[in-house]
C-alpha cells in the first residue's frame, strides 16, 4: 500500500470564524455535546475549534481566530507518553492513531499535548433520542473515560484508500474531504496528500504566507497555516 | 558412643564466653556449639569465627534475572511488536532501557538476597529445635552438642560459671533441619506460579469472561440496520419513493388523464366482473360472490390509495392476488381510476 | 588516658558510682539518652508489650471515625467508577489534579522511612534506632495509599490491566517509553524492597512475642517469625542481608521519586519541563517524610505512652536533619525560580503569576510553612525538644509540601502555550472526600498495625545499649560506643 502524508492547509486570510466546520466534525464523528454547565467547567469539547483572541479596547476591540485541531505531528509529543499504545503513529498515513478500545484513561498525553487538542470524555456522552439516529455508524461513539481527538477524518481516507485499492488505482486528489474541509463555505481548509506531487497542497507548499503553529517545539506538525490578512495571527 | 544434647542459659557474656573457651579446650568443635540470645552479639565477643554465608550465588541469580526480565520487556516487546510513537527509536532507546535495567536488576537482587537469607537460614523452622523462651527475656542460651562420657563434664562447666536450668536435651534436637523448609517453599512456589500463571488464562480467552466493552454496541444506526424513524406528515418534501414502515417502497402515479384512461380500461378488463361497472350494471360474476362490495358503494370509496394498491397486489379474503397481471403501474392506475368514481348509488341488483 | 575496663556483668547492670559528682553525672545520662539507659531486656519486652495491648476508648473512637471516612473514600470512588471523572473539577487543559498530586504527596513520606532506616543504618547513626520501625512503617502504608491513586484517577479502571506486562493473544505489550510505567516498575520494586527490609527486621520482634503469648496469636506470630531462635548464624545473616537491602534500596529510594519527578518533567508543558525536577523532588520528599516521620514519633510516644523510648534527643536529632532538609528545599526551589524568572519565557507564566493570582495564597502559605516555619525556629534545641511545637513545625511542613504539589500540578498545567487554553481549576467535593478519605486510611491502618506489631525495634535498642556504655576519665563520666565489627 502507498504512503501518504495527509496534510491540511488553513488560510488564515479566507476564513471567517462561522464554525461550520466545528459543526460538521460533530456530525461526522459523533463528537458529544457539552452542556452550559460543563462549558463553564472548561470541558467544551470540539475536535476543532475557533480559538479566539481579543485586542485592544473598545471601542477598537479585534478578534484575532484561527481554527485549532490536532496537528497530527510527525514528533508528536502525545505518542511516547501513552502506557497503553493508545496513542500511535501509522506510518502508512503519517497520522496519529486514537485507538478508543486500548485507551485507560491515564490523561498523560492530553497534558503533554501542547495544542491541548486532546479531549477526555469526563462522562459518558448523551445521545437523546432521536439524536442517535443521526450518528454515524461509521465512527465509534465513546465511552466516558477515554481520550479522543481529530482524526481528519480517518472513516473517510480509508473508505477512499479501500475503494482505490480494489479499483487498481491510486487515491485521487480531492476524492477524501474531512468533515471540515467539505463544510467549509470560503474554501479555507484544503486538504490533500502531500506525497501526491499533483495534489493541491502539494502544489501549494511552499507558500509565502505559511507558517506552522508552536513551530519551534519541535513537533513538526501536517498542518499549514496561511498568515490572513485581518487575523494577523502568527505575526 | 552416644551423643547427647546439653542446654543451659547464662546471665550475660562472660560465663558463656567461658564456657565457650573451654569447650573449646575440651576439643569439642564449634560447631557443636550453638549460642542464641535476644541481642545480636557478634561471634567475636565469644572468641569463635563468623559463620560463613554465601549470598554472592543468590545475588548474581537477582542480578541475571532482572536483567532478562527487563531486556525481554524494554528490548524485547517492541523488537517482537513494533508500534511508532513519535520520532523515537522503535527499538530499545537507551534511556527508558536504563531505567527498567537498573529497577529490575535492584528488584532482583532484593528478592533474592531475601531468599538467601530464608534459605541459608534454613526459615521457617518446622521441625522442633533446641530453644527456651527464656533467651528473648535477655538470657543467653547455650547448647553443645558432645559424647556421653564428657557429659557430666560439661554440666559441672555450666554450673560453675553460673548457668541456670541446665538440661539433657534430645540429640534430635541438635538436627539442622534438611528439607522440611525447602519442601515448603516449594509447595509455596508452585502455588504463586500457578497465581502468577492464571491471568494467562483470561489473556489467551481459554477462559472467557463475557464482558462487553461500552463501545462495543454503537448507538448509532447502520446500513440496513432498523428501526428507523420517518419524518412526520408532510414535513419533508420529498418526490421520490414512498417510504412506510413495513411496505413496500412504491411510487404513486399522479391521477393525470392518461392515468385514469389507461385504469378504466384495465378495471373493464380485470374487475369489472365483481365489482360491477360505473354506471350500476352487476358483474357477470355478481350472484357467486354476492360479498363483493360495489365499486362506488361507500366501503370501497373511503379506502386510500396504498389500500387499494395493497388489496389489488395481495388479495383479500376470496378476492384473488392481481400481482401477476398488473404491474404496480397499472395497480396504481387502476387505483386512481376507482376512486376517480367516487361515492354514488349503488348499482342495480344490489 | 583511658581505662580499658572488663565487663562481667550484664549491660543492663550498670553501678552507680559513689562519687556524688559522678552519679550525678550518671543520672543525667540516664535521663536524656536512651542507649545509656539500659534496663533488664524482660522489662523492656513488658514495656512494649503493654504498649501493644493497650486499646483504650480513645483508641476505639479513632478506628470508628477513621472507619468511616474510609467507607466515604470508597464510597466516592464507586460514584466515580460509575458516573465518571466528571464529578470531579478537572477539565480540558488541567487533566491532573489532586489524585497525582496526593500519588506524589505519600510516594513522597514514604521516603523518609527507608533514608532513616537504610542510610542512617548503614552509617552507624545511632539515633535511628527507635525510629526505624515507625519510620518504616509509614513507608509501608504511604506506598499503599499511593498505589490507590493511579487506579482512581484513570477513566476506565475495568481495563487497568492493558498496562500490565502480561503476554495475551492480541500480542499488545505496554509502552515501556512512557514515564508512568517507569513509576509503576520503581514503585513496586520499592514497596517490594521496603516491605522485605521491614519484614527482615521484624523477625526478632515477632519471635519476642510468640514467646511471651498464647493460644491463636502464638500461632500466628510463631508463623510469622519463622523460627528464629536467635542463634549466630541467623543474627549474623540478619545483619548481612540487611545491610545487602539496605545498599541497594537507598538508590532505589533515589530513583522511586526522580522517575516519579520525570512524570512531569518529561511532558513539553511549560513549568514542568525542568531537568531539576529529579533532585528537587527527591529533597522535597525527603524534607515532607522527615516532617511526617516526627508527626508519628509525636503521637507514638503521648499516645503510646513510650517516653522511655523516644526521648528528647530524638526528637532534636530529627529536627536537626529537618532543618537541614529544609535548607536544601529552599536551594532548590529557589533555583528553579530564579532560572524562571530570568528567562521571563512568556509560556512560563505560571510560576510568575502565583505572586499575584488566585493561587498566591496558597503560595505565601507554602512558603510560610516550608521555609520560616522551620528554618525559624528548628535551630533552637529548646524548640526541638518540645513535643507540641515539633508537632506544629511538622504539620506545617507537610501542609507546605501539599501545597508545593498542588502549585505543580494543576497549578502549572492551567498555563500553557496557547491563552485559549488557559483554564483555572476548582476541586469539587469527591477530590475532597477521597484525599481526606486517604489520609484517613493511612492513620487507621498505622494505629492498627501498632497494635499488631511493636512499633520499637527492642532487638536494636538492645543492640545499641549493649554497645554503648561508659568510662571514666579524670572526675568525668563519659559515654562510650564500640563497634564490634
Amino acid at each position: 500500500m502507498a504512503e501518504h502524508k495527509w496534510t491540511m492547509i488553513v488560510d488564515l486570510d479566507k476564513c471567517t470564524g462561522c464554525q461550520a466546520c466545528v459543526v460538521a466534525c460533530h456530525a461526522e464523528n459523533n463528537v458529544p455535546i457539552a452542556s452550559e454547565a460543563e462549558v463553564v467547567r472548561g470541558r467544551g469539547l470540539h475536535w476543532i475549534r475557533i480559538e479566539r483572541y481579543w485586542e485592544g479596547e473598545f471601542p477598537n476591540v479585534k478578534a484575532k481566530f484561527l481554527p485549532v485541531f490536532c496537528q497530527q505531528c510527525g514528533n508528536a509529543p502525545c505518542e511516547p507518553v501513552c502506557p497503553t499504545y493508545a496513542s500511535y503513529h501509522s506510518e502508512q498515513e503519517n497520522l496519529n492513531i486514537q485507538v478508543y478500545n486500548r485507551c485507560v484513561g491515564t490523561r498523560y498525553c492530553g497534558n503533554n499535548c501542547p495544542y491541548k487538542v486532546r479531549y477526555f470524555n469526563y462522562r459518558a456522552p448523551e445521545f437523546d433520542a432521536p439524536l442517535e439516529q443521526q450518528l454515524n455508524p461509521d465512527v465509534t461513539v465513546r465511552s466516558a473515560g477515554v481520550m479522543e481527538k481529530c482524526t481528519f477524518c480517518i472513516q473517510r481516507i480509508r473508505r477512499a484508500a479501500e475503494t482505490a485499492n480494489a479499483e487498481g488505482r491510486p487515491i485521487a486528489d480531492g476524492e477524501v474531504q474531512p468533515a471540515c474541509v467539505q463544510a467549509c463555505p470560503s474554501d479555507a481548509l484544503i486538504f490533500g496528500d502531500k506525497y501526491d506531487p499533483e495534489s493541491r497542497v502539494a502544489r501549494m507548499v511552499p507558500h509565502n504566507r505559511q507558517f506552522k503553529l508552536l513551530e519551534h517545539l519541535g513537533t513538526e506538525p501536517a498542518v499549514y497555516y496561511l498568515k490572513g490578512g485581518e487575523t494577523h495571527v502568527g505575526d | 558412643m552416644a551423643d547427647t544434647l546439653i542446654f543451659g542459659l547464662f546471665p550475660n557474656v562472660d560465663p558463656t564466653a567461658r564456657v565457650v573457651a573451654n569447650l573449646q579446650a575440651m576439643g569439642i568443635p564449634d560447631d557443636h556449639v550453638t549460642i542464641m540470645s535476644a541481642v545480636p552479639y557478634s561471634s567475636r565477643l565469644f572468641g569463635r569465627r563468623h559463620p560463613r554465608t554465601r549470598f554472592l550465588p543468590y545475588l548474581a541469580l537477582g542480578v541475571l534475572g532482572g536483567l532478562a526480565v527487563a531486556l525481554f520487556i524494554a528490548v524485547g516487546t517492541p523488537a517482537l511488536y513494533p508500534i511508532k510513537v513519535g520520532a523515537q527509536p522503535v527499538i530499545a532507546p537507551f534511556p527508558p532501557t536504563a531505567i527498567m535495567v537498573f529497577e529490575f536488576v535492584a528488584l532482583g537482587t532484593m528478592i533474592m538476597a531475601f531468599v538467601g537469607f530464608l534459605l541459608q537460614s534454613r526459615f521457617p523452622r518446622l521441625s522442633p529445635a533446641i530453644y527456651d523462651e527464656r533467651i528473648t527475656d535477655g538470657y543467653i542460651g547455650l547448647s553443645v552438642r558432645a559424647s556421653d562420657r564428657l557429659a557430666d563434664e560439661i554440666i559441672d562447666l555450666y554450673n560453675a560459671n553460673g548457668a541456670i536450668d541446665v538440661r539433657r536435651e534430645s540429640i534430635a534436637l541438635a538436627e539442622p533441619q534438611r528439607f522440611r523448609h525447602l519442601v515448603f517453599w516449594g509447595v509455596l512456589s508452585v502455588l504463586g506460579l500457578g497465581a502468577v500463571l492464571a491471568p494467562l488464562l483470561l489473556t489467551y480467552d481459554i477462559i472467557r469472561i463475557p464482558w462487553i466493552n461500552a463501545m462495543y454496541h454503537s448507538p448509532a444506526v447502520g446500513p440496513q440496520e432498523g428501526p428507523r424513524l420517518a419524518a412526520p406528515e408532510a414535513a419533508v418534501p420529498f418526490s421520490g419513493p414512498r417510504l412506510v414502515a413495513g411496505e413496500p417502497a412504491t411510487l404513486p402515479l399522479d391521477a393525470t388523464e392518461n392515468s385514469l384512461q389507461r385504469g378504466g380500461v384495465l378495471y373493464g378488463v380485470y374487475c369489472a366482473i365483481c365489482h360491477g361497472y360505473p354506471d350500476g350494471t352487476p358483474g357477470s360474476l355478481r350472484d357467486y360472490f354476492p360479498e363483493v362490495p360495489p365499486i362506488n358503494s361507500q366501503r370501497v370509496q373511503s379506502l386510500s390509495h396504498e389500500e387499494i394498491f395493497l388489496t389489488v397486489t395481495n388479495g383479500l379474503n376470496r378476492m384473488p392476488s392481481l400481482a401477476e397481471q398488473l404491474t404496480i403501474g397499472e395497480t396504481w392506475d387502476v387505483a386512481n381510476y376507482v376512486l376517480s368514481l367516487g361515492e354514488g348509488a349503488a348499482p342495480a341488483g344490489q | 588516658m583511658l581505662e580499658t575496663r572488663t565487663e562481667t556483668a550484664p549491660f543492663w547492670e550498670s553501678p552507680v558510682p559513689e562519687d556524688e559528682v559522678m552519679a550525678q553525672q550518671v543520672a543525667h545520662y540516664r535521663d536524656e539518652h536512651l542507649l545509656l539507659d539500659p534496663r533488664p531486656p524482660a522489662e523492656i519486652n513488658g514495656l512494649m508489650l503493654a504498649a501493644m495491648r493497650r486499646t483504650g476508648p480513645v483508641f476505639w473512637l479513632l478506628v470508628v471515625g477513621l472507619g468511616g471516612m474510609v467507607l466515604a473514600l470508597f464510597t466516592t470512588w464507586v460514584i466515580q467508577m460509575v458516573y465518571g471523572i466528571g464529578i470531579t473539577g478537572l477539565n480540558r487543559s488541567v487533566m491532573w489534579g489532586p489524585y497525582i498530586v496526593n500519588l506524589v504527596y505519600f510516594i513522597g513520606i514514604g521516603h523518609a522511612g527507608t533514608f532513616i532506616s537504610a542510610a542512617l543504618r548503614l552509617m552507624r547513626y545511632d539515633f535511628r534506632r527507635p525510629i526505624a520501625r515507625a519510620a518504616e512503617t509509614v513507608t509501608l502504608f504511604g506506598l499503599a495509599m499511593a498505589a490507590l491513586f493511579p487506579l482512581i484517577h484513570v477513566g476506565r479502571i475495568w481495563k487497568i490491566y492493558y498496562m500490565f506486562p502480561i503476554p495475551n493473544q492480541r500480542e499488545l505489550w505496554p509502552n515501556f517509553r512512557s514515564a508512568l510505567l517507569w513509576d509503576a516498575t520503581a514503585i513496586t520494586t520499592y514497596m517490594i524492597g521496603s516491605t522485605l527490609f521491614m519484614f527482615v527486621a521484624l523477625i526478632p520482634d515477632l519471635a519476642m512475642i510468640r514467646d511471651r503469648t498464647t493460644g491463636l496469636r502464638r500461632k500466628i506470630y510463631g508463623a510469622f517469625a519463622l523460627g528464629w531462635r536467635g542463634t549466630e548464624g541467623e543474627w549474623h545473616r540478619l545483619e548481612v542481608v540487611s545491610n545487602i537491602l539496605g545498599f541497594v534500596i537507598i538508590p532505589v529510594m533515589f530513583s522511586v521519586h526522580t522517575i516519579v519527578s520525570w512524570d512531569f518533567a518529561m511532558a513539553i508543558q511549560p513549568g514542568w519541563h525542568s531537568t531539576i525536577f529529579g533532585p528537587f523532588f527527591i529533597i522535597g520528599a525527603l524534607f515532607s517524610g522527615v516532617a511526617a516521620v516526627i508527626l508519628v514519633m509525636v503521637i507514638v510516644r503521648k499516645g503510646m505512652r513510650l517516653g522511655y523510648f523516644l526521648r528528647d534527643e530524638h526528637f532534636s536529632a530529627m529536627g536537626i536533619f529537618l532543618m537541614i532538609l529544609a535548607m536544601a528545599w529552599v536551594y532548590f526551589y529557589f533555583a528553579e525560580w530564579i532560572t524562571n524568572w530570568y528567562g521571563n519565557l512568556p509560556m512560563e507564566v505560571a510560576l510568575q503569576e502565583m505572586l499575584t493570582g488566585p493561587l498566591a495564597p496558597f503560595f505565601y502559605l507554602m512558603l510560610f510553612g516550608n521555609i520560616i516555619v522551620p528554618l525559624g525556629t528548628l535551630w533552637s534545641r529548646r524548640v526541638r525538644t518540645s513535643l507540641p511545637a515539633m508537632f506544629v513545625i511538622a504539620l506545617f511542613v507537610q501542609i507546605g509540601m501539599y501545597i508545593e504539589r498542588v502549585l505543580i500540578i494543576p497549578g502549572m498545567l492551567s498555563r500553557n502555550e496557547l491563552p485559549f487554553n488557559w483554564v483555572n481549576y476548582t476541586p469539587r467535593w469527591p477530590e475532597l472526600l477521597i484525599t481526606a478519605g486517604t489520609f484517613s486510611f493511612l492513620a487507621l491502618l498505622y494505629i492498627i498495625w501498632t497494635r499488631v506489631v511493636p512499633i520499637i525495634p527492642v532487638w536494636e535498642v538492645y543492640e545499641g545499649q549493649a554497645l554503648q556504655g561508659r568510662r571514666r576519665v579524670g572526675r568525668a563520666i563519659l559515654p562510650t560506643r564500640s563497634d564490634p565489627h
